[in-house]
């Protein structure tokens, strides 16, 4: 077949031909064809040419993805290599076949989603999966009308093609064949800050509706967060009896909240916050048992006075827990000797974690009961 | 999850989470609501008893606001309690004693339309195969109503947010109900 290339068309004709005989010699080997007889045939009008086309749309099977063969460079100098052909390398000698007087308007198109030849060598029957476009210089175009739809499917960058085009390609093969079986990734890495999304099986496959999944992932795994929050939803699988069930439970809070501040307003202002008990069972429930004691400035409107915890003194078995209780004390005026009133125990003990590093602590310890208002800041390191 | 509260983007937060531990929410709580407590009822003994409740719901947010920061509700609330302040600006420098204002600005008013809210929304009439999406999404407004802030918020920060709120609403009760108990 190389034997044809020997003819004196012009260095853009030997690309069209050069095409031409791929096309050819791909169709010989894959349907044995009458194409190649009638391809061969030296007529050089324009009809020969007309017969190709001819040849070619009748079996548009042939025409499958695995067809085309690359037509860039690496086609011709695959062509060339072969060393029957006897022209050299580019420019070819041109042919003297049907194919000089071929057209350029005629000339079977490239594709612009034609796989690699390596990749079409590996399949044997043709499955056409893409659907051929025109490429921009050629006015014919040849389809491959087969739309089956097949689980694999190949995409190819061409490289002479612009990506749109290659996009375009697949995603007219998406909406043709792939919406119900493929597994397609889209792969939209222009930019690297883009999110890549793979749709599943059985599911759209644009842009927006792979958005609007990932987004309602988010929204649902932020709900299995809720659901520890919220009590009584362990049960509850629905996302509308989760919602319902939040629902109520802030609104629950909310009234609640507006019912004690209610409540503190019209109380009486015996208002001796010395929380001691602050810290108990029923406001920590797991709160800890007992604590080294801290330096502590009696002034509670002043957080940057309130000095650091240190946490190398902890919890000691040798610390009576019956003199010891993590208390607060504020300064007002009002409240002065109530303070250490209480010597309420721990009995539980507080996870270290909570009271290391990142925060100031302001606990005090104290040891008697019936003590003065003015807290001594002494710094307790042991029993 | 900071300062996305002012635009319904969908913005995905990449910022690790930002969790309120309980104990350092108390010890700001009560470290902020009750100095000012005391001041109350210290400065204004005479006052009518609306005005204190309604001042005592102020600090109580503001304790709140004060005691979680950083989230795009605290924010929100921040912003309603100023604006509050702002529209009834206090006579003397002490606390902002108010006649009982039914068009309260503050987040404490939605809490009172609230209640009826679900309610409402189960009352249009939905399509059938409509039925759950139009729920979910009904449901959601609610939610975002019952969030401080949460109007300007899309969905996924709202959910996200909704995790610090409840935790905090949590702990705000535990010290509110502790305050009350100690003293009455």
């Amino acid at each position: 077949m190389l034997h044809c290339l020997n003819s004196n068309a012009s260095g853009s004709e030997m690309t069209v031909l050069e095409r031409q005989r791929a096309t050819i010699k791909w169709q010989h080997n894959n349907n044995h064809h009458q194409g190649y007889s009638s391809s061969s045939s030296p007529s050089p009008s324009s009809s020969s040419s007309i017969s190709l086309v001819q040849v070619q749309s009748s079996s548009p099977a042939c025409l499958a993805a695995g067809a085309w063969p690359k037509l860039d460079n690496n086609f011709l100098m695959g062509f060339t290599s072969s060393p029957s052909s006897g022209f050299p390398l580019p420019p070819p000698p041109p042919p003297t076949t049907s194919a000089a007087s071929f057209d350029l308007n005629s000339a079977i198109s490239r594709t612009s989603s034609c796989p690699l030849p390596s990749l079409a060598e590996g399949k044997e029957t043709t499955t056409p999966n893409n659907k051929r476009k025109t490429d921009k210089f050629h006015n014919t175009k040849v389809v491959a009308s087969d739309n089956d739809n097949k689980d694999k499917r190949v995409k190819v960058a061409a490289p002479n093609d612009s990506a749109t085009v290659g996009k375009k390609g697949t995603q007219d093969c998406g909406d043709n064949s792939n919406k119900d079986n493929s597994k397609v990734s889209e792969v939209q890495n222009q930019k690297p800050d883009y999110i890549h999304v793979r749709a599943r099986r059985g599911q759209a496959t644009d842009s927006h509706s792979l958005a609007e999944r990932v987004r309602r992932e988010k929204i649902s795994e932020r709900m299995k967060f809720l659901q520890d929050l919220v009590p009584g939803c362990n049960k509850i699988t629905g996302k509308a009896g989760m919602l319902d069930e939040i629902i109520n439970y802030v609104q629950s809070l909310q009234r609640q909240v507006e019912f004690l501040s209610m409540k503190l307003a019209a109380v009486n202002p015996r208002l001796d916050f010395n929380m001691d008990d602050l810290f108990t069972r029923e406001v920590f429930p797991a709160c800890a048992a007992s604590f080294p004691a801290i330096e502590m400035s009696p002034n509670m409107a002043n957080p940057a006075s309130y000095l650091h915890f240190n946490s190398s003194q902890q919890i000691d078995a040798g610390i009576n827990p019956q003199d010891i209780s993590l208390r607060r004390t504020i300064s007002a005026p009002v409240s002065a000797p109530e303070t250490f009133l209480d010597s309420s125990c721990f009995t539980q003990t507080l996870p270290s974690s909570t009271w290391e590093g990142d925060f100031q602590n302001l606990y005090s310890v104290a040891f008697d009961q019936a003590r003065a208002a003015s807290f001594p800041s002494q710094l307790f390191t042991g029993s | 999850m900071e300062g996305q509260a002012a635009k319904r983007r969908r913005v995905y937060s990449i910022e690790p989470k930002k969790v309120v531990e309980e104990a350092v929410f108390t010890r700001n709580y009560m470290n902020y609501l009750v100095p000012a407590l005391m001041k109350i009822k210290a400065g204004k003994r005479s006052s009518h008893c609306c005005e204190i409740q309604n001042v005592v719901k102020h600090e109580v947010d503001m304790a709140m606001v004060f005691s979680a920061q950083g989230f795009a509700w605290s924010n929100a609330l921040k912003a309603n309690l100023q604006r509050y302040q702002n529209e009834h600006s206090s006579s003397s420098g002490g606390p902002i004693i108010t006649s009982n204002n039914p068009s309260n600005s503050s987040s404490k008013s939605i809490k009172y339309v609230n209640k009826d809210i679900k309610g409402e929304e189960y009352e249009d009439g939905f399509i059938n195969n409509n039925n759950n999406n139009n729920n979910n999404n009904s449901k959601l407004r609610c939610l975002r109503r019952l969030i401080p802030g949460g109007e300007d918020m899309c969905n996924e920060q709202m959910v996200e947010e909704l995790e610090s709120y409840i935790s905090c609403l949590k702990m705000q009760v535990n010290v509110l109900q502790y305050l009350a108990d100690k003293n009455c």
